[in-house]
């Protein structure tokens, strides 16, 4: 009988649901392979017949038409195109306890998911000696290189992983097997629930253009608020696929984040919470008002912009001002009016400057880049100019949900007081329209938040024919402005 | 005949002369694919089974050319895996490489484990750890707590190999604290290989691949040949067809078989006729090679369904002392009365040497 010959492979070195990442470093350790040699083991080929994968393959899918040993242990398998909605590659995520056995679930990769459901450990992607983070779950040579260890300290990741560690197995895969089945029948259900692209109507791909951009503006609202976009996808998923799972083991959204919306069924909530946002629609806009007369009108309509050093380029040397969309928004949210014809205008004066559209060209990305800078310093960000321009709409979301929460707890306040006609028509806010809010760290301070007012959780942009896809950026940025003013009206106010 | 014909026909004992002639030619005595331990063979076996099972660092056999080492080997193999759950077995046929790099010869030692050598450059060390990571990996896979290295033809390996040889024990021990007894198997030409490490000063290895030195032995009397011969008698050592009952004599000489003829009684006649090959040498020994080829020729060529007495003349033996090859080895590859294992000629002075040392 003709020798066989093999890759080295231990027994009990495969467990149930686990992942390729972990698969592919015993491999690698092993038998020492290059990552050509690793990455033939995921595409149905034998050692040495180096196919070259990119050495930054994914390992949360697999290529689409390549089958290989462990092509069906990629998160892909069971999450279909969910899988980047939930899961980062970024980085490296594992228990400790699992790894000290070499196990790792392709399911760890799925960023809400916080505890391991075996051990109930925390799941981290530092190093346990140096706390450098790990590397990418993918074919890197930083993490084949030297298998199982730190790229930075190289000390291995978690104490006690050894030889016979990755042999004494049965217990952790048996556990695995009781454990993780649920998860993985959810994942697999899930893929029945089709991503529907509704600007297309048609189903959309996999990538960081995924469906939270069109199949739920709340995901991209959360996402504005700072919070991963893949935690926000996950708990999206739970509605639409039932999960019956400890809901301990994932990470939870703030009560302030949470979000009302829903992709399938009605908007009776919505409806419900209008009711009773009408009840404050006089106070806010009375303030809208006061804002409106005490700073647009002394400010003009336009900011005017220092442009000199681009004079070779044909760039504008006025922009409408923000508040203009901003009120056009504070109408349509708080006042349940919306002068959408106002609105329209806005948005064609504000078209172009600040879109995040991939489309454009590298020109014109320049020419946004350096107006975004001129923006940010006539705000008077003139200490770091570097910002990207996607990082202010977040930003400046943020601000405005403290301003919402702070009104509200106003609101809450003095609304049987029945003196707050008065009181802020007393308020001076002219010194409200200084730009510090948008040198602090706004990020931080909407993590601080504690509090969320119930009235506003709900959908805000993409609600019936507004065209809230290109003109996002600018909006939010009107609020900003309209924040910052309101944000010291209720401080005075305090 | 085509060939699942045969395989059906063959799960049969024949029932007449045609039918054996037709069978004959899956015979494994006719292929030569067939394995029977001798006496000398099973001594060997339970020298190296106490030596593994007492974790020394190494057993090592001379044997003359065709005494069957390669087959020692192998029984040793699977006497070693099936007594001594414990210990995780690797087999290694050493070849001529010459390697003068390590990788070369760790690639080697690598792919004689089993393994899948891709294609790529690696470095030297890559290399090492591969043979290392492999055995450590299988042996604790197995729950093994030693490993026992059969190398056969290990006179082909050079110093510079065995060093490298030496660097993978080492350095198992350092990764997984598993020892390993290496069991030598080798031609009269590893004693002049010890000789060379001894002039080069190379005690390291004569300790770890060459200590206790030990010469494979052949028949040496009648009566283990009668043991052998009656191996070919007995259904549970030799059966063909598989699962008929029928030994290996009984398949070429049924009729004969029935009526109460045996092998083994020949085996005097057998010895006589090679003794008269043999001169007048008092001590000689029968190489594996050679018993099993004169057994085989008388077989397959009086092979006979209807004959009722069986191959019991001496000029049939005559003939098959003749025709097996011994009076050929002799003064050629074997050397009657010639120790196979000398001393060093330098022995004497390293052990002074040692001992003024110690």
């Amino acid at each position: 009988m003709p020798k066989r010959y093999t890759p080295t492979w231990g027994k009990g070195w495969t467990g149930p649901y686990e992942g390729p990442f972990t698969l592919a470093l015993k491999s690698a350790w092993a038998n020492l392979p290059t990552t050509a040699g690793t990455s033939a083991l995921f595409n149905g080929q034998s050692f040495g017949h180096g196919w070259q994968v990119q050495s930054s393959a994914s390992l949360l899918s697999r290529p689409p038409d390549r089958g290989g040993e462990w092509a069906d242990r990629c998160l892909s398998h069971y999450a279909g195109d969910w899988t980047f909605e939930l899961a980062s590659d970024q980085h490296f995520r594992f228990c400790p306890d699992c790894l000290r056995q070499g196990y790792q679930a392709s399911i760890y990769q799925i960023q809400a998911l916080r505890l391991c459901p075996i051990h109930f450990r925390e799941l981290t992607t530092k190093c346990m000696r140096c706390g450098a983070l790990t590397c990418a779950y993918s074919l890197n040579q930083a993490a084949f290189g030297k298998p199982f260890h730190c790229w930075h300290c190289s000390e291995v990741w978690v104490e006690g992983l050894s030889l016979r560690s990755l042999s004494n197995t049965d217990e952790l895969h048996a556990e695995c097997e009781q454990r993780l089945a649920d998860l993985y029948r959810w994942l697999s259900s899930l893929q029945k629930v089709e991503i529907v692209d509704r600007r297309k109507g048609s189903r959309s791909g996999c990538g960081s253009d995924g469906w939270y951009r069109t199949i739920d503006p709340d995901c991209r609202l959360l996402e504005r608020m700072g919070v991963d976009r893949r935690i926000a996808g996950f708990w999206i998923a739970t509605r639409l696929s039932h999960m019956l799972l400890d809901a301990d083991l994932f990470v939870k959204l703030n009560q302030r984040l949470a979000f009302a919306g829903t992709v399938v069924g009605g908007n009776s909530e919505q409806d419900s919470r209008d009711d009773h946002l009408a009840s404050f629609i006089p106070i806010y806009k009375s303030i809208r008002r006061h804002i409106e007369k005490t700073y647009l009108k002394r400010c003009g309509c336009e900011i005017a912009i220092d442009m000199q050093s681009s004079s070779r380029r044909r760039m504008p040397r006025k922009v409408p001002h923000l508040l203009k969309p901003s009120f056009a928004i504070w109408r349509r949210r708080f006042e349940l009016t919306l002068d959408f014809d106002l609105y329209k205008r806005v948005q064609r004066s504000w078209s172009g400057y600040l879109r995040t559209d991939n489309s454009l060209s590298a020109s014109a990305r320049r020419c946004r880049f350096f107006y975004a800078a001129s923006f940010l310093k006539w705000y008077g960000n003139d200490r770091d100019l570097r910002w990207p321009i996607e990082l202010l709409p977040s930003m400046v979301l943020s601000n405005f949900f403290s301003l919402c929460n702070e009104v509200k707890a106003l609101m809450d306040e003095t609304i049987e007081d029945q003196t707050i006609q008065r009181k802020h028509d007393a308020l001076d806010i002219r010194g409200a329209t200084d730009s510090i809010w948008l040198q602090a760290n706004l990020h931080q301070r909407i993590l601080e938040s504690t509090e969320f007012p119930e009235q506003i959780t709900g959908p805000y942009f993409g609600i019936g024919d507004m065209p809230f896809q290109s003109s996002c950026s600018q909006v939010v940025l009107a609020l900003t402005y309209s924040s910052l003013a309101a944000i010291d009206l209720a401080k005075n106010w305090a | 005949m085509k060939e699942p014909e045969i395989q059906s026909y063959a799960l049969r004992a024949p029932g007449n002369r045609e039918e054996q002639f037709k069978l004959c030619a899956l015979h494994p005595v006719v292929r030569r694919n067939y394995f029977i331990p001798s006496p000398p063979l099973k001594r060997a076996s339970d020298l190296v089974l106490q030596r593994v099972s007492l974790r020394r660092t190494s057993c090592s056999f001379v044997a003359v050319p065709r005494f069957g080492k390669t087959h020692a080997t192998r029984f040793i193999t699977d006497e070693i895996s099936s007594t001594l759950p414990d210990v995780y077995v690797v087999r290694m046929v050493c070849e001529m490489i010459g390697a003068q790099r390590p990788k070369a010869f760790h690639d080697f030692v690598f792919e004689s484990s089993g393994g899948l050598i891709e294609r790529v450059r690696r470095d030297a060390s890559s290399a090492l750890m591969r043979v290392v990571r492999r055995w450590t990996i299988e042996a604790v896979s197995a729950k093994a707590t030693h490993i026992a290295l059969i190398a056969d033809e290990i006179q082909r390996m050079t110093p510079e190999e065995l060093t490298y040889l030496a660097d993978i024990t080492n350095k198992v021990m350092d990764e997984s604290e598993l020892r390993i007894t290496t069991v030598a198997f080798g031609s009269p030409e590893m004693v002049y290989l010890r000789d060379t490490l001894c002039a080069l000063r190379r005690q390291d290895l004569i300790g770890r691949f060459f200590s206790g030195l030990t010469s494979f032995e052949g028949l040496q009397s009648k009566d283990e040949l009668r043991e052998v011969m009656q191996a070919y008698d007995d259904p549970e050592c030799a059966e063909f067809p598989p699962g008929s009952g029928w030994s290996f004599s009984r398949f070429f000489f049924p009729t004969a078989y029935q009526l109460g003829w045996r092998l083994n009684k020949s085996a005097p006649m057998l010895w006589d006729a090679l003794q008269a090959k043999a001169q007048k040498l008092k001590k000689w020994e029968l190489g594996a090679e050679y018993w099993s080829a004169a057994i085989e020729f008388v077989l397959t060529n009086y092979m006979d369904f209807d004959d009722a007495v069986g191959p019991i003349e001496e000029q049939v033996w005559t003939a098959a002392a003749e025709d097996c090859g011994f009076a050929e080895s002799l003064n050629a590859t074997y050397f009657p009365g010639q120790a196979v294992i000398w001393q060093p000629r330098s022995a004497a002075k390293v052990g002074k040497r040692g001992k003024s040392d110690a």
